[in-house]
């Protein structure tokens, strides 16, 4: 990829929460069209459909994976390209990565790409199953009782350890996403939250309380695509991808040698090199942890903060509203709700929105450059976007 | 008949020695016999040189805690009665970092790099799984 290649023009997105009697191919054909009409474009510009799987839900993906979305979209002529992308938690770089492999084809030029998750299909119980088993490795962990909290437990109180953060700085984390989510029409929890309601809240994993573990939700997105050379004749701002890298650390989190970096140490400086820009550049942070002390790593290892600083500037409000810098403007899986394969999904959703200067009551003004990631596993890997809505 | 309703390893085809020696209470690990490097978990081929020849070394059963937790609330079913029980961590002498629980002790007296034994619970007559306690001093 050169540099401001490729671009978004459009997303779609509904209400994040429990909507039970909305089927994940609803959900997808709602936020399909709101995408295509945000955009401005016609439905029958889209010429391939990109999809993520649902989690869990062996009938939907049965359906994606069989060609379902172009026909109940309307979208088979000029459909040419339909395929699902998974990379669990990163799954919206490596949907992003196969529609600029698509662009620069030559084959396709207007990318239809959309994720719809219904959790509430599923008892909270057969969901917390799943979730300790998919997070886990069945010979080596799963024997023991691990659960996905237990692993970002650990990882919080190792960072904690070798850094001096405290669990109030860790709190401060769902508290500032919280006042964001506040902003947001289509976040699942809109009550505004206190350090010492998070630190009262029931302990599920030492030192993880309830309030730092994100809650499965009903919900979906979907963003168009295309080269930035169509894209700056279809819409006024369209958000250019600028500089992009990844690493890959491990499968079963006792593999990464330190849970204190993740292994994210200078990925995200490659981002910034492509990009010509550095931390200094970002109007947002769009940070996608999905664990208040993940975020706090990702902050450290994204250049806003030095090792162990991170805390404090989050508990100080400096990521707040109105403050110094804008961070995960949507209130990501910790107040928005997570959608599975989708949690990522909506903060790259709402990465545009904000570039495109359509994020309501959320919006920073005259945002211009902002750093958006994401990941999947058992925190298993990071990919690092720097999107503007100009070409520095 | 055994009781034990939990889930239990399913070992592979390279992993069956680990199992095979932890039911005769040896905590072993596999060493590639070309670079020396010893994985854990194990694989077909060694993760740094490819070698498929290897050994299988018994350890000293001794490490510290890298980190460690308490689950309170939403275990997997049936570990439900098991709460509170403590997942860790533990950095073995030999070098490789593996999952376990902590036990016979309260998590209130373990700490990181807290040194720690390595102690075999026989949960099944197949099966016995590997957990760690605070080392004994002798």
């Amino acid at each position: 990829m050169s540099k401001g290649q490729f671009a978004f023009i459009g997303t779609g997105e509904v209400p994040c929460g429990r909507y039970p009697e909305r089927s994940p191919l609803e959900i997808a054909s709602r936020v399909a069209k709101l995408a295509i009409e945000d955009a401005g474009i016609k439905k029958t510009d889209i010429d391939a459909v990109l999809s993520a799987v649902a989690i869990m839900d062996n009938d939907y993906n049965t359906e994606l994976f069989f060609g379902r979305l172009p026909e109940a979209l309307g979208l088979r002529k000029p459909c040419k390209v339909y395929a699902v992308t998974v990379a669990g938690g990163g799954s919206s770089y490596a949907l992003c990565k196969t529609a600029e492999g698509l662009l620069a084809s030559g084959e396709c030029e207007m990318i239809l790409v959309v994720h719809a998750q219904r959790f509430t299909a599923y008892t909270p119980m057969a969901q917390a199953e799943y979730f300790a088993k998919a997070g886990s490795d069945p010979e080596w962990e799963i024997p023991y009782g691990i659960t996905y909290n237990s692993l970002s437990a650990m990882i919080t109180q190792r960072h904690m350890y070798e850094t001096g953060t405290t669990i109030e700085e860790v709190a401060s984390v769902c508290v500032s996403c919280r006042k964001w989510a506040m902003l947001q029409e289509n976040a699942m929890f809109k009550k505004d939250l206190t350090v010492e309601e998070v630190l009262n809240s029931k302990m599920v994993s030492t030192p993880l309380t309830a309030f730092m573990c994100n809650v499965l939700a009903d919900g979906g997105s979907a963003f168009i695509m295309t080269t930035a050379e169509r894209a700056k004749k279809l819409v006024e701002k369209p958000v250019y991808i600028l500089g992009e890298a990844s690493n890959y650390s491990h499968r079963n989190l006792t593999v990464c040698e330190d849970l204190t970096t993740l292994r994210f140490e200078g990925v995200a400086d490659k981002a910034y090199q492509e990009a010509g820009l550095g931390p200094e550049d970002m109007d947002i942070a769009e940070i996608y942890g999905s664990y208040p002390a993940i975020i706090l790593i990702l902050l450290e290892q994204e250049g806003f903060c030095k090792r162990g600083e991170a805390g404090r500037f989050v508990l100080e409000g400096n990521t707040w509203p109105g403050r110094k810098l804008p961070m995960t403007t949507n209130g990501e899986a910790l107040s928005f709700g997570h959608t599975g394969t989708g949690v990522g999904m909506a903060v790259l959703v709402e990465s545009i929105r904000q570039l495109q200067g359509k994020a309501g009551r959320a919006q920073v003004p005259g945002a211009r450059f902002l750093i958006e990631n994401c990941g999947g596993g058992a925190f298993s890997d990071g990919h690092f976007t720097v999107l503007g809505n100009e070409i520095p | 008949m055994s009781s034990y309703t939990k889930p239990l390893p399913v070992p592979s085809k390279w992993s069956q020695p680990f199992w095979d020696g932890a039911k005769q209470h040896k905590l072993l690990l596999k060493k590639c016999t070309k670079c020396g490097t010893i994985d854990h978990p194990p694989y077909l081929y060694c993760t740094e040189c490819w070698a498929e020849e290897h050994e299988w070394i018994e350890t000293s059963g001794r490490g510290k805690i890298y980190a460690f937790t308490t689950v309170m609330l939403g275990a997997p079913l049936l570990f439900t009665d098991d709460i509170p029980y403590t997942i860790a961590m533990v950095d073995l002498a030999e070098g490789p970092r593996m999952l376990t629980t902590i036990v016979e002790a309260k998590p209130e007296e373990l700490s990181i790099g807290m040194e720690v034994e390595v102690v075999f619970d026989d949960v099944t007559e197949e099966m016995s799984l590997p957990r760690f306690r605070p080392l004994r001093k002798e």
